[in-house]
């Protein structure tokens, strides 16, 4: 060693490993001989090779032998340390083609290489390498000039490289995929991609999975590698191990599969990675096996990080585009089978209405030859015109269903011409003008010439599925067409209605086609759905917009816009325009709309009865002339009208169509279920659809039986009487288990009559019991009077306010069934009042439309003295049996008995009502107000009490009011009651001044026994000048409730009670004074309406103010009942209560009061008042006609038989205009006296005329009696249409 | 208001022999008796009475018309637009729509 150079021993003590070896060589047997004898600039590089750390490589020496650094030991593997000294072309045997020339170059030219991420396949441990370098070579120039040698600093830029080209292939492969719309492509586009990166990729294969037998197959490789892959994936899977991350690598691929090496020769790969592909995010366990990629791995790169963590992006990439191309191709499946759905629907539409056309075409030519050759009112003619006129809408549905079609598959081309739509439009909607006439609906045409380009027959079909529709929901009102320009050029039309409107959820689905929303409440609930759906169809074959807006309850407007005549086309004048019979086709349907059904007039028979319920027209007629020639029938458009006629009439069965406006057939039949009534009445369910379900739904509902349309007659008749025998058979039960009924019915009716309160309470608990009124719909009772002369009838049931009015008090010996029956003490029985003896021939008429069958039975008191009569009534004829009229014989009992203890209670009631009302006494009035008075005794005691009221009248426009409370009950109270009150009409007669009127009466007091602490309020009110002036002797403040409702208190004037002489005159107020204007109501009443034990007397007010504000637009009577019923403690009052209303008369733009002296000259004086009133109100002429002759009548009455002609009593008018009614309350003073039916003779007829125009021409009505006087209340629609 | 008794004469050339009269104002029961009267003296021996432009037209008024058509030849006209169409409908008062109707089938061609 001590022959190595200084410099040498310095750099090998720096240069790690290879400092040692250098230094520990046996160099003087090495062909480069000693250190010591190399070149000074040899050993300097040697020397700066060692001390560097970038890899180094020196060649030297002819045959370039090799010195290296610690740097270059990686570069040469398992060459290390051998390489040491060894000649170049033994170290790099396998590169040494590359690399002798560009040495060979330095050597002898001396020009230094540069090499740039030269490939250079290296092999290491026996396998070659693909590996890349940067480096240069330059000479190691001696001091002679000669080149002694080579200098090598090179870098490994394997890393690198390789890392950019598999950036790259990502990149292409991206690139690539980013086109690819289905599975298939984008794996395509994968092998396509692979192919073109052989070196890390040298071969590539696709498998998927095989929904044949869900098999993951081979799909597709790179070239060369396809044959001789195997065709499932598994025989890879079943080999190899898993790797993290779902990969699996799979070795010695040459053994496994030799025929791969005959494909891809030399480079084919000894490993492969299986990389699982996962079609969706959501789903990678469920699809996990469903695709997979098999790589091929370099047999030339380790497998390291880097490359497994290619493989992996790589399959990402294709796992994201085969989710997406997933999605992507599911989208278009679905739109394409539903674009296919789509044209089958519109191919079957085509194909069926084509296939229905041509029968329908041959039955109906020869059915109109035979119609042309029968008369008109043959029978035949009539049943074949349902066939025809039902053929026809069958045909037009079907050529509507053809249109559509064909313009859906786009078979159907516009015949555009420029037409004036206007003159177009109105000839075609006046068709309809016809069954708007009938149907009472006004067709309005207001079109103007708008020429725009058209095809006349299309536009016929817009114009009438537009207006057709419009009638089929429009019951009421108008529909009005207009035509006009429209403001671009080109036309617009609206078809308006006042029909039921369309609620805004069903607005965007109203044109889809065969939408119809439920529960639209038209004429019919029949129609396709197609029609508006084609209206939006030719619309828009025309570039026209049509657009609509509804509102619920008020109507619908349809516009259709089509757009200006590009110019240069001609006009074509409207007279070519081609007519076709459509129009009469439509109307004609909508004719069949009509007719609801109701046959209330038909005379029934005795047969039993059929309801049939269809809002087709022509269905109802055909099942009625079935069923006619064995049973009555009666007809129902729709299911509310079914409902009411079955509640009239009780039909022995019920036949009902499911789909009907209104009310559908479930709807009706759970109806009938629901009223005991009804209950058992059976029910056959007619409908169209069929199908197990169908019928199951309409049993469930509660139909005895389902019948499918079409049926055949025979079909229909066997089904009905089968179900009329066995509801026969149901009644007819054991005659031992009907008995036990019949018992138990009586038992409850016996009870139910012995809490009934009043007359009205038990002839109500009979009509709720039908297996003891034998389901009788109408009831009546009329007990004798206290004379003996008259009965009063009261009714409960079907009949009409002017009949009971009419039929309320009659004469013993009158031509009235009771009357005959309470005289005769015989029962009356009419199977058929049409029939009834020409007694009661007038009386039968009169009630025909609520009864057409009756009994009548004798009631009587329990020592067999006769108190009355009551009757049942029927709608129909009906046979009465032996059993029916033993049951009404036994009911008669029973209601005698309740009768019996309800009058007594009541005569009571009266004697003591009546001794006060003498004792009250409103018998004389004034004309200047509308009086009224309630008076209430406490609890349930009858007796006299302590309270008064008084009207007195003190000339034209003033009257005094007052109202008083004597301390005490009984015979006591009430004479000094009736001694102060004579005293004070008398004082009121004397002075106008309140006060003084009180101070009189006080000092009169203080002379009587008792009367000490008596209160009293007095008013007097002014009409004329719409004032009060009062005094108050200790009673509870008066109040006047303004029209508004505003509650003002009448606190001024006050003194002590009566008669306490401990007081001083000097306390007592002057006379106060208020406002009365017209409009307002004027409340007096005694302190029983207010107090209330262990409650503060501000509450009592209080409660009062709230109570009396409701009143503000009541009549005077209504008021006084409301009050008393509002403001009782719920055990009832504890005190009497007096209340005395009084409304001045005067006019308000809301209200109207009229009194009159009880004399017929006042009617025309008022009804100029009120007609007024009216005219101010703006209500229409017959209107006005209407609430006059109503009040008219209704004042004729009370002059005639309430007040009996005495001018002495009044009459009060009071009307109120509110909430679009106008409601009119008619007050007499008296209770009618004369017998009101009056048999047969003529004023009786004009009575009978008063009572219908007064019931009749309102749209409610209502009479009250009280003890007090009659009031008739009449309501009618506030319209101000100025007809 | 009282009514108006107001002679209508035939339309020119028809020649019409029944006379006719409209009623215009109001008939009540205070003045019904008095219209019935004047009318009996017009009935003779047929007439054709006009309700359409009546004010108000009462029980009373009806009645009275009743008992003249059953005493005499009397035909009553009451046009549709008229106020007491529907009260006439109420009360069952048989009427024609137009003087040429009520003159049409009591002058039978």
């Amino acid at each position: 060693m001590s022959g190595v150079p200084a410099e040498l021993r310095m750099a090998a003590s720096l240069g790690g490993e290879m400092g040692s070896r250098i230094l520990s060589y046996d160099w003087p047997a090495h062909p480069l001989g000693d250190p010591a004898e190399w070149s000074p600039a040899v050993r300097t590089t040697v020397a700066t090779a060692l001390a560097c750390r970038f890899p180094t490589v020196l060649w030297l020496g002819d045959e370039l032998r090799l010195i290296y650094n610690d740097g270059y030991i990686p570069m040469l593997g398992d060459k290390h340390p051998a390489a040491l000294g060894s000649a170049g072309a033994d170290v790099w045997w396998d590169i040494w083609d590359i690399i002798c020339p560009l040495l060979d170059g330095v050597v002898t030219t001396g020009n230094a290489t540069w090499a740039d991420d030269l490939k250079l396949m290296l092999v290491n441990d026996g396998r070659r390498r693909e590996r890349y370098f940067t480096f240069t070579y330059s000479p190691i120039i001696g001091a002679a000039g000669a080149i002694e040698g080579v200098f090598c600093a090179v870098a490994e830029t394997t890393e690198r490289v390789l890392s950019e080209r598999r950036l790259r292939t990502l990149g292409t492969l991206a690139a690539a995929l980013m086109d690819a719309q289905s599975v298939d492509t984008a794996l395509d586009t994968v092998i396509d991609v692979c192919a073109h990166h052989p070196a890390d990729l040298p071969f590539a294969a696709v498998y998927a999975n095989d929904e044949a037998d869900s098999r993951v197959r081979l799909h597709g490789a790179t070239p060369g590698a396809d044959a001789g892959l195997p065709q499932l994936l598994a025989s890879f899977t079943d080999r190899g191990s898993v790797e993290a991350d779902g990969l699996r690598l799979v070795p010695e691929l040459p053994v496994l599969l030799p025929s791969l090496a005959t494909g891809l020769g030399d480079d084919c790969p000894e490993q492969a990675l299986v990389v699982t592909l996962s079609e969706t995010a959501d789903a990678v366990t469920e699809r996990s096996s469903a695709a997979a990629l098999v790589l091929g791995l370099s047999r030339y790169s380790p497998l390291d990080d880097q490359y497994r963590g290619f493989c992996r992006l790589l399959a990402d990439q294709v796992s994201a585009t085969l989710a997406n191309a997933t999605a992507y191709q599911g989208e278009r499946r679905r739109a394409e089978s539903l674009a296919q759905l789509d044209q089958a629907k519109t191919t079957f539409l085509a194909n069926v209405s084509h296939e229905f056309r041509t029968p329908l075409t041959l039955m109906l030519g020869p059915l109109d030859d035979v119609l042309t050759s029968l008369s008109g009112d043959d029978e035949l003619a009539g049943r074949l015109r349902i066939v025809q006129r039902n053929g026809r809408r069958l045909l037009r549905l079907v050529n509507a269903l053809l249109d559509f079609s064909r313009i859906e598959a786009g078979q159907s081309q516009p015949k555009l011409a420029v037409v004036d739509l206007g003159a177009l439009t109105a000839g075609i909607a006046s068709s309809f003008a016809e069954v708007c006439t009938i149907a009472g609906i006004e067709l309005v045409l207001d079109c103007r010439a708008a020429w725009a380009e058209a095809d006349a027959a299309m536009w016929e079909t817009i114009v009438l599925n537009l207006v057709s529709n419009a009638f089929k929901y429009t019951l009421t009102g108008s529909i009005t067409v207009t035509a006009a320009p429209g403001r671009d050029g080109g036309a617009t039309m609206t078809v308006s209605d006042t029909g039921t409107g369309i609620v805004a959820d069903h607005l965007p689905r109203l044109f889809d086609r065969f939408y119809r929303p439920a529960d639209t409440g038209g004429r019919t609930a029949e129609g396709s759905g197609i029609g508006l759906a084609l209206v939006r169809s030719l619309v828009e074959m025309h570039q026209g917009t049509i657009d609509v807006d509804s509102t619920p309850g008020q109507g619908t407007t349809v516009r259709v816009s089509l757009p200006a005549v590009d110019a240069g086309h001609s006009t074509n004048g409207a007279d070519s325009i081609p007519r076709s019979a459509k129009g009469n086709d439509y109307a004609d349907e909508a004719l069949g709309w009509l007719g609801t059904g109701s046959n209330t007039e038909r005379a029934f028979s005795s047969r039993q009865l059929v309801l049939v319920a269809d809002d087709n027209a022509d269905m109802r007629r055909h099942v009625a002339a079935v069923l006619g020639s064995r049973w009555d029938v009666a007809e129902a458009g729709n299911g509310r009208q079914a409902l009411e006629l079955a509640r009239r009439y009780r039909p022995d069965l019920l036949i009902t169509d499911v789909m009907m406006p209104e009310l559908d057939g479930f709807g009706l039949i759970a109806a009938i279920r629901a009223d005991p009534l009804l209950a058992s009445l059976p029910v056959i369910m007619l409908s169209a659809r069929a199908g197990q379900e169908a019928v199951g739904g309409g049993l469930a509902a509660g139909a005895d039986h389902y019948l499918v349309k079409p049926f055949t007659s025979a079909d229909l008749i066997s089904h009905v009487a089968a179900r009329l025998e066995a509801a026969a058979r149901d009644r007819s039960r054991p005659p031992r288990e009907e008995a036990e009924d019949r018992e138990r019915a009586l038992a409850s009716l016996t009870g139910d009559m012995g809490a009934a309160k009043s007359v009205n309470q038990a002839l109500d608990a009979l009509l709720r019991t039908p297996d003891c009124s034998l389901r009788a719909t109408a009831a009546a009772v009329g007990p004798l009077d206290e004379t003996g002369s008259h009965l009063r009838i009261t009714y409960a049931g079907d009949l009409t306010g002017d009949i009971t009015d009419r039929y309320h008090l009659v004469d013993i010996n009158s031509r009235v069934m009771l009357a005959e029956t309470a005289r005769t003490d015989q029962r009356m029985v009419i199977p058929d009042t049409a029939a009834v003896g020409a007694r009661f021939v007038a009386e039968a008429a009169d009630k025909a439309q609520a009864v057409r069958a009756c009994i009548i039975e004798p009631l009587h008191a329990d020592d067999g003295t006769v108190l009355g009569a009551m009757g049942l009534g029927w709608p129909r004829p009906r046979e009465i049996s032996p059993a029916d009229t033993d049951m009404t014989r036994r009911v008669a009992a029973i209601l005698a008995r309740a009768v019996a203890r309800i009058s007594v209670a009541e005569r009571e009631h009266q004697i003591a009502m009546s001794l006060q009302e003498r004792l009250l006494g409103l018998g004389v009035t004034s004309p200047a107000a509308a009086v009224s008075a309630a008076y209430q005794p406490a609890g349930e005691v009858m007796r006299v009490g302590g309270d008064w009221y008084t009207a007195t009248p003190l000339g034209p426009a003033r009257m005094g009011i007052s109202v008083g409370d004597v301390v005490g009950h009984g015979l006591p109270a009430a004479t000094v009651m009736s001694q102060l009150r004579s005293a004070l009409g008398a004082a009121a007669l004397a002075t106008n001044d309140p006060a003084a009127v009180i101070g009189l009466l006080d000092r009169y007091a203080r002379t009587l026994d008792d009367a000490a602490f008596a209160t009293v309020a007095y008013v007097i009110i002014d009409t004329a000048a719409g004032t009060v002036s009062y005094a108050c002797a200790g009673h509870p403040y008066p109040l006047v409730v303004g029209p508004e409702g505003t509650v003002t208190w009448l606190q001024d004037g006050r003194r002590p009670p009566l008669a306490v002489r401990s007081f001083a005159p000097e306390l007592d107020a002057p006379t106060g004074a208020a406002a009365l204007p017209p409009g307002s109501l004027l409340l007096l009443y005694t302190d029983g309406l207010i107090e209330r034990r262990s409650e503060p007397l501000e509450d009592g007010f209080a409660r009062l103010t709230a109570a009396a504000a409701e009143c503000a637009m009541l009549p005077a009577g209504q008021a006084c009942r409301t009050l008393i019923s509002q403001m009782a403690p719920a055990q009832g009052y504890a005190d009497d209560v007096a209340i005395i209303a009084v409304r001045p008369a005067g006019t308000t733009a809301t209200s109207h009061v009229d009194a009159m002296p009880a004399s017929l000259s006042e009617l025309g004086p008022a009804r100029d008042r009120m007609r007024d009133w009216l005219a101010h109100l703006g209500t229409g002429r017959a209107t006005t006609h209407d609430v006059l002759l109503g009040t008219g009548e209704a004042l004729c009455n009370g002059i005639e038989h309430g007040s009996e002609l005495d001018p002495r009593r009044s009459v009060s008018v009071e009307a109120f205009a509110a909430g679009g009614e106008i409601s009119v309350t008619v007050t007499d003073s008296g209770r009618w006296q004369k017998d009101s039916a009056a048999s047969g003779a003529s004023g009786a007829n004009q009575r009978g005329r008063g009572l219908k125009l007064i019931h009749g021409l309102a749209k409610h009505s209502q009479t009250a009696r009280t003890i007090l006087g009659t009031q008739v209340t009449m309501t009618y629609h506030l319209d101000r249409s100025a007809r | 208001m009282n009514f108006q008794l107001r002679p209508v004469g035939p339309p020119a050339g028809s020649g019409g022999t029944v006379p006719a009269f409209e009623i215009l104002g109001d008939v009540d029961a205070a003045n019904s008796t008095d219209l019935s009267n004047a009318l009996r003296e017009l009935a003779s021996p047929a007439l054709i009475i006009d309700l359409s432009l009546v004010d108000y037209f009462d029980s009373a008024g009806f009645a009275m018309i009743d008992r003249l058509l059953d005493e005499a030849p009397v035909a009553v006209v009451i046009s549709p637009d008229s106020v007491v169409r529907a009260a006439a409908e109420l009360v069952n008062l048989p009427f024609h729509d137009s003087l040429t109707d009520a003159r049409t089938s009591m002058e039978p061609a």
